[in-house]
């Protein structure tokens, strides 16, 4: 069942940690590099290095430029340093009346809120599947894996049919009907108030029916290298199966599951295939939302230097957030606390 | 302290039996060492009595208590794991207060067991510390620390030191024993290791393949094995074996094994009288058996002529590897001994010092 | 004893019962959120389902069930949408993700035994930097590449343009990357056209996926022995040699799971595909899931959409199974 999904991902941190981490120092092993093996590789290296570096440079030095027009020349490295196009941004992020705060709000409402309850939600049904034999375990668990391998799109459609269900509408008459409990009186349309899909609330239901699957795998699969012994050796000092698994399992898991949150944050901070499916109130948007704008059908009206100063700001955290992870993941319990 | 009392127990995991039919009676204060080859389940025996793994039949007491249903933080054990299995996120303090926690002793209590347990083991220095930050021989003494603290009628040991270096091992070995005599408790203490097994247990339980095969002292086990494997398990270097056939010439009575005949002292040949003509195996210490020039004068000996093929200079003693016609077996000769390697001399037997076992059901004949 | 034992069984039974416990919480979530939505799904895919009948949904009276009629009209081309053709789509969409991984995986493998070298200068700073691919979101990757490919002021022109500028030539470089739909190799895959949006993509997202690959290939060279290596120069072995006899077989392992998962990614990789070209031009770089997101966002087809979700969840089963086979039989390999 392990296998269901491919295992290795990046996140799985320690192949990440170890490419950064790697002993460099050269001094286990004898003889030196030739000088012109040295040069060659060297001029390999930078050579990738400029492909790498490319795209980045080009954005960033974009975002630094005041020019509002399209670029004419290509430019790598800023000849100017100028906050004009982040002021512009961070002031008047898109067309719309939604200050650059609301959006920021919602994507963090959003990306936490969703990661959290994937998390709480997850833990202890990864607890059950890593831990127990039971009788209904494989069925149970191909079950919960199973909408994995549902594109995005496909489990957010009917989240977006039966959501639109639930409204609260006025009708007039100092009648408010909570619908589909109670609808208005027969022909009275009524004005729209809420409408679960078109909020936040809806799109975090909808990515939390995504995210929960992969939660539920992730922890089980930490889980499954706690050593039995320390369960068992609790279970003789006196604790019941709970304790066990809130003074023991849960600590130890600490670093998995904040490795799952961040990696469930990073996926949902960039989300806006639901979002842009559900939400169609600006003042419902979020960054990666109000990124997409600008380069849709929209692009040729915005300044270049203003996607690009949008696009680093939506790129800023997840990039904050992979380096914090690394820590996360060399000072967790997982370099030999657990094994030894 | 309770005595333990395994009766007619079976464990199975699915179709596999594991465990067929235990007999084990553990007595108040006793040093029980549970030994045997790896795989033949001794640890399944263990988790058995500790309630981490449910008995398939029979029943297992601990005191007068039938424990068969009782969880595991109800049976008042405690157990050493062989990976120790400290909590890795707790400090060394916490590790060893956990139980006491759990069951709700008064802060002050818990102070006095874990400093007065530390104390003991010698590991006052280390409470603060993480298990990871802990050397190997250090660990296992938090291991034992946390048993002791809860002060349990049983304490379980599932060979405890075979991740330590030899030298640290037989340190530890002594400490535990000395624990014991401390604690005035009953240990149960599972080895694969026959010399662990030889130097703590005040008595040994030999198990090959989930069967007992001799519940017995140390001492009595040596000298009178009840069969070829424990005889073959207990001791080292092991004992030597010669497969052959009783004889009878006349009144005397001896073991031939077509390359070399010796014979049955004619004080003990009482076992063998109708035997003429049976296969057995022949199995005798390598410590009885004796370079000519300095075996002592008050031993009946017989003579078997070999080849030394390899010596090992022990210092203290000498171990000769020996053969005779097909049989390759052991001497542990005095060191002042001068044989070296393509002498051929007649070895001394004590044969006030053999064993004979029935070659087909290979127990003791005696 | 009687109690005693009544007691034990009840005990007994509650052990039993705990896993279940622990599974309520994400079972009566999912059941509300992700199961009910997903049978909800393949009930509406036998229907009818569009924009008029959001309100009411199942109750709406003009709701039909047309029984099989999406999945046919999906099969068949019959859908009123221009140049679509399921089986292109697909067979564009699995050569997408093949072809990214035939060039992912070598590279990552190549950059990552170069960064191997004894004794390089400067490996610390290079490894850090050529990690920051995985680490910019894959939305702001993509709206970037798509900037640089745009035909008037993208970076890649100007680029082009600054090269023949430099060979004397005064023309500006005018490629249509994303655009052009004419073929720059007719018929180099039968069936469906490779148009230079294709390319670009491929470019793009080669920039995006190597470093993944390095980062595993990295590790597992770092859990290479290294005295594997010292044995083989003593036995007489040429770099090259100890690359294909050593340094290959011994990461095979750990890169084939890195591969099917790299395919899966690029197979689904919608967002980038969406930022990049929408599927464009004329849907000659349209992946599966970005026509689903076309039916549901733009056509509003939701009955279709239905259908069409629940094809691809049988495509991605077939693929898992395969995929889970070459993981298995690859791994029986390293442990044989
Ligand atoms: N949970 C289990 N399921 C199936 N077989 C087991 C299990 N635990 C142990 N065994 C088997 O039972 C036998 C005895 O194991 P064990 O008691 O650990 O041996 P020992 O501790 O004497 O080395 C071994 O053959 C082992 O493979
Ligand atoms: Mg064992």
């Amino acid at each position: 069942m392990s296998t269901l999904v491919p295992a290795s991902t990046p996140s799985k941190g320690n192949p990440l940690v170890r490419f950064l981490n790697m002993n460099t120092s050269g001094h286990t092993s004898g003889r030196n590099l030739p000088l012109w093996r040295q040069l060659l590789l060297q001029i390999v290296c930078i050579l990738i290095l400029c492909s790498v570096m490319f795209p980045i440079m080009y954005i960033v030095t974009l975002s630094f430029s005041s020019k509002t027009t399209r670029p004419s020349s290509l430019e790598l490295f800023p000849k100017e340093i100028s906050l004009v196009a982040y002021q512009q941004v961070l002031d008047h992020p898109t067309g719309n009346p939604v200050t650059f705060t609301e959006l920021l709000r919602n994507s963090i409402t959003l990306s936490v809120g969703v990661g959290l309850v994937a998390l709480l939600i997850a833990v202890t049904a990864a607890y059950a599947f890593s831990r127990f034999n039971f009788k209904m375990r494989e069925v149970l668990m191909v079950l919960v894996f199973i909408p994995l391998l549902m594109p995005a799109i496909g489990l957010a459609t009917p989240l977006y049919l039966l959501l639109n269900n639930f409204r609260i509408v006025d009708c007039g008459k100092d009648i408010t009907a909570f619908m589909p409990l109670f609808a208005c009186d027969e022909g009275v349309r009524g004005k729209l108030i809420f409408n679960l899909r078109d909020s936040l609330l809806g799109v975090g239901i909808a990515i939390t029916a995504g995210a929960l699957p992969f939660a539920i795998w992730n922890l089980k699969g930490y889980l499954d290298t706690i050593p039995k012994e320390l369960e068992e050796a609790a279970a003789i000092d006196g604790a019941d199966a709970n304790q066990t698994f809130w003074k023991i399992i849960l600590p130890l898991a600490a670093p998995q599951l904040a490795v799952t949150f961040f990696l469930g944050f990073i996926g949902h901070w960039q989300e806006f295939v639901t979002s842009w499916l559900f939400l169609s109130q600006p003042k419902d948007y979020t960054l990666a939302m109000t990124l997409y704008n600008m380069t849709g059908q929209y692009a040729s009206s915005i300044p270049w230097n203003r996607f690009a100063a949008m696009a680093v700001i939506v790129a800023l955290p997840v990039a904050f957030v992979y380096i914090a992870l690394q820590k996360q993941i060399v000072g967790g319990l997982t370099t030999g606390g657990v094994k030894g | 302290m309770a005595s333990v009392v395994f009766e007619n127990v079976h464990k199975k995991f699915g179709d596999l039996t594991i465990i067929r039919s235990l007999d084990i009676e553990v007595q108040d204060k006793e040093f029980l060492v549970l030994v045997g080859p790896s795989g033949c389940g001794k640890t399944t025996a263990l988790r058995l009595l500790a309630g981490l793994e449910e008995i398939t039949g029979g029943e297992i007491k601990i005191g007068d208590r039938l424990v068969n249903d009782v969880a595991p933080k109800d049976r008042d054990i405690a157990m050493v794991f062989q990976s120790y299995a400290l909590y890795p996120h707790l400090s060394v303090y916490d590790n060893m207060a956990f139980g006491l926690k759990l069951r709700k002793t008064p802060k002050e209590e818990i102070k006095r067991r874990v400093s007065e347990a530390a104390d003991i083991l010698g590991i006052q220095e280390l409470l603060q510390r993480k298990p990871r930050q802990l050397s190997g021989g250090q660990r296992q003494r938090v291991a034992v620390g946390r048993a002791i603290v809860r002060e349990p009628k049983v304490f379980l040991f599932d060979e405890p030191l075979s991740n330590l270096d030899a030298k640290l091992r037989v340190q530890m070995r002594a400490e535990i024993s000395k624990l014991h005599q401390r604690l005035q408790t009953t240990f149960i203490y599972v080895t694969h290791d026959q010399t662990e097994a030889m130097t703590m247990a005040t008595r040994i339980a030999v198990i090959n393949k989930g069967d007992l095969q001799q519940l017995d002292t140390p001492q009595n086990l040596y000298d009178h094995p009840n069969n070829l494997f424990v005889a073959g398990f207990i001791g080292s270097p092991a004992m030597n074996f010669f497969p052959g056939k009783i004889t009878k010439d006349g009144s005397k009575f001896f073991v031939d094994t077509q390359d070399f005949k010796v014979q049955i002292p004619s004080g003990a040949t009482g076992p063998y009288k109708d035997m003429d003509g049976k296969n057995v195996v022949f199995g005798i210490r390598p410590e009885n058996i004796h370079d000519p020039e300095f075996a002592p004068n008050n031993i009946s000996g017989e003579k078997v002529s070999a080849k030394v093929d390899v010596t090992e200079l022990m210092g203290n003693e000498t171990l000769l590897y020996l053969v005779s016609g097909k049989n390759t077996f052991v001497g542990r000769v005095d060191p002042r001994s001068q044989l070296r390697v393509g002498n051929q001399a007649q070895f001394v037997f004590d044969m006030g010092k053999f064993h004979i076992f029935d070659a087909e059901t290979e127990l003791s004949i005696h | 004893m009687e109690l005693a034992k009544k007691q034990t069984r009840k005990a007994k039974i509650q052990r039993n019962m705990l896993p279940y416990y622990y599974l309520v919480p994400a079972f009566l979530i999912m059941g509300v959120i992700t199961f009910y939505p997903l049978i909800y799904q393949v009930i509406i895919s036998f229907t009818n389902f569009e924009t008029q009948h959001l309100l009411l949904g199942l109750k709406s009276p003009e709701l039909e069930f047309v029984g099989l009629k999406n999945y046919i009209d999906i099969f068949t081309g019959a859908l009123p949408v221009e140049n679509f053709n399921f089986f292109r789509v697909l067979e564009f969409n699995f050569w997408w993700a093949i072809s990214n991984v035939f060039f992912h995986v070598p590279a990552g493998v190549l950059i990552a035994v170069i960064l191997n070298t004894e004794g390089l200068w400067g490996k610390r700073i290079y490894r850090a930097l050529y990690i920051l691919p995985v680490v910019v979101p894959p939305i702001v990757v993509a709206t970037v590449w798509r900037n640089i490919f745009d035909e008037q002021y993208g970076a890649m022109n100007q680029f082009l343009t600054a090269i023949t500028t430099f060979f004397g030539q005064t023309d500006v470089v005018r490629i249509r990357w994303l655009t052009e739909f004419k073929p720059p190799i007719p018929g180099f895959l039968p069936g469906a056209p490779l148009t230079l949006a294709y390319y670009s993509m491929m470019i793009a997202n080669f920039w995006l996926g190597w470093p993944f690959m390095a980062v595993v290939a990295t590790g597992a060279l770092q859990s290479i022995p290294k005295d594997l290596y010292e044995a083989a120069s003593i036995d007489g072995a040429t770099g090259s040699q100890q690359f294909w006899n050593i340094t290959v077989p011994l990461i095979r392992p750990a890169m084939i799971p890195a591969a099917v998962y790299g395919f899966t990614i690029s197979f689904n990789l919608f967002a980038f595909v969406f930022f990049m070209t929408g599927g464009g031009p004329a849907r000659s770089t349209e992946i599966l899931v970005t026509f689903a997101y076309n039916l549901v966002r733009n056509l509003r087809w939701f009955g279709v959409a239905a259908a069409f979700a629940v094809i691809i969840f049988f495509i991605a089963l077939v693929v898992l199974l395969i995929t889970n086979r070459i993981t298995r039989a690859t791994q029986n390999i390293s442990e044989a």
